[in-house]
């Protein structure tokens, strides 16, 4: 037994090697004191992560429950429509990674008509009001809103569903991919909000286009992260408010709106982890708190000189908007000596 | 009571063994959390056919067996590294010697209460900060090997301690 305990510490401390993790299955399997030393150290394993981890699992037993509610409201959305069938202005979106807007109004019941989503990061087909919607599989995901207006997400895109806000009967925020929106005409304002600005629905047909991420330099020539919504109307008019401004574009008009994104967190460099995968673990102390993520080959690196990102130095990281602990671009705000 | 009741109650009695038994199959703490969450929703959906008279526990980890086994199909980089032979021993193993959670983790905490700064550090740093042996071994100055064979000697230690308390509190 006692070989089979430092199998089961080792893979625990997943440091056991291929030809250790083979034996330990061996031993498993053919050994129920084994399979039952197996259990007990596990589950001690795991009432350790939980005494640690007590808040994440709070969150995410919290997000399991709201999955669990009854459903309790009436479907609104009970017969298929076409999307021609539809008076409809459409929209088409394609977002960057964006901010998670916080909305205290909650009140629509969007529906799934077809496609695969992920709900608060659990794939499901109860799409739920105020929950962030990611779209898995191939297809694109067709969403029926309360004002009878209809979206389609592109796969790997993500939005918010938000619902009435004061004046406007329906918005959405849209934070990352492509989205199609053909609006119900009449009984209000439709918007659609992304990390780039805003656009409108005045009751027309337009096209809004966004370019996720891309690195434009600014007035001193530094690239840097920014998110580019490009406006192209087809029909009538929108008004798109981006950086400070509002600008009203009519049919056959089309605009680039370029927004500076800010870094995800600034601080020193605490510590950086030795090469674990393909990627490299670094932490940053940011006003007095710990945080940690990785960055690999492919995390575009600025002003480190050659030299890669050291210990003390002080710098801006922008996080890739699909995988929040990987770094997208970073920036060494150290002053040159 | 409503169904609803019934299985939030049992749910939240069984979470810490459901999460233990997908957790020693699956390393990687977000692989663990989304295969958590998927048993989570497929046992309400699935609840009205849960048998009383069977053990919750053993329902619920027989499924999520089941939803380990899949994910290794359908992603074959899933970090579950045992068979599906070796992941039906350790579920047996798991329905052989279930417990009740609550005293464990009561009798875990007091433990903990016990152990010196430098143990707490090096828990903090693994179960806390999710750091992997190499990068412990970096930020307390030491060798990946030293680091293993401290927390294997503490994890040993805890459960020794816990076994004891519970069988005096018994």
């Amino acid at each position: 037994m006692e070989r089979a305990h430092e199998l089961i510490q080792k893979y625990l401390d997943e440091i056991a090697t291929d030809a250790e993790l083979a034996e330990l299955e061996r031993l498993l399997v053919t050994n129920p004191d084994v399979a039952a030393a197996f259990a007990t150290v596990s589950r001690l394993d795991a009432s350790l992560a939980k005494t640690y981890r007590e808040e994440g699992d709070i969150a995410s037993t919290r997000a399991i429950f709201a999955m669990a509610k009854p459903a309790h409201s009436p479907r609104r959305f009970l017969r298929p429509r076409s999307w021609q069938g539809l008076a409809a202005a459409a929209i088409v979106l394609a977002v960057g990674s964006g901010i998670y807007f916080q909305f205290g109004r909650r009140g629509t019941i969007p529906e799934l008509v077809s496609g695969q989503v992920r709900v608060n990061g659990v794939e499901t087909a109860r799409v739920i009001d105020g929950a962030t919607v990611e779209v898995v599989g191939p297809q694109p995901a067709v969403i029926a809103l309360s004002d009878g207006s209809r979206t389609e997400l592109s796969p790997a895109s993500s939005a918010v569903f938000v619902g009435r806000l004061g004046d406007v009967r329906q918005v959405v925020q849209l934070l990352h991919g492509v989205g199609r929106f053909e609006v119900q005409k009449g009984g209000g304002q439709f918007r659609v909000d992304t990390a780039a600005g805003t656009v409108t629905a005045l009751g027309t047909q337009f096209a809004v286009k966004m370019q996720p991420f891309e690195r434009v330099q600014d007035r001193k020539l530094r690239p840097k992260p920014h998110t580019i919504m490009t406006v192209i109307v087809t029909e009538g008019s929108v008004q798109v408010d981006s950086g400070g401004q509002s600008t009203v574009l009519v049919a056959s008009e089309n605009r680039n709106f370029t927004v500076e994104r800010k870094a995800d967190i600034t601080g020193t460099i605490e510590s950086i982890g030795k090469d674990v995968g393909d990627a490299r673990t670094i932490a940053i102390v940011s006003v007095g708190q710990k945080q940690t993520f990785r960055f690999n080959d492919e995390t575009k690196i600025e002003k480190f000189q050659g030299r890669g990102p050291q210990v003390g130095q002080n710098v801006a990281v922008w996080l890739d908007p699909e995988a929040k602990d990987m770094a997208y671009f970073m920036q060494n705000l150290t002053p040159a000596k | 009571m409503d169904q609803q009741e019934d299985f939030l109650r049992l749910f939240l009695t069984y979470q810490a063994e459901i999460r233990a038994f997908i957790g020693s199959l699956v390393r990687d703490r977000h692989g663990s959390d989304d295969v958590f969450q998927e048993v989570a929703l497929v046992l309400w959906k699935e609840f009205q056919r849960y048998d009383p008279t069977r053990s919750f526990g053993a329902w619920a980890r027989g499924i999520a067996a089941k939803k380990v086994m899949q994910r290794w199909d359908r992603l074959s980089r899933m970090p579950v590294p045992f068979s599906p032979e070796a992941i039906e021993a350790v579920l047996e193993a798991y329905d052989r010697t279930e417990a009740a959670s609550q005293p464990q983790a009561d009798a875990l905490a007091h433990c903990l209460e016990g152990l010196p700064d430098k143990s707490r550090q090096l828990l903090t740093l693994r179960y806390e900060q999710s750091l992997k042996l190499g990068q412990i071994a970096q930020a307390v100055d030491s060798t990946l090997d030293a680091v293993h064979k401290a927390l294997s000697r503490l994890r040993t230690r805890l459960h020794e301690c816990v076994e004891r308390r519970l069988a005096t509190n018994s």
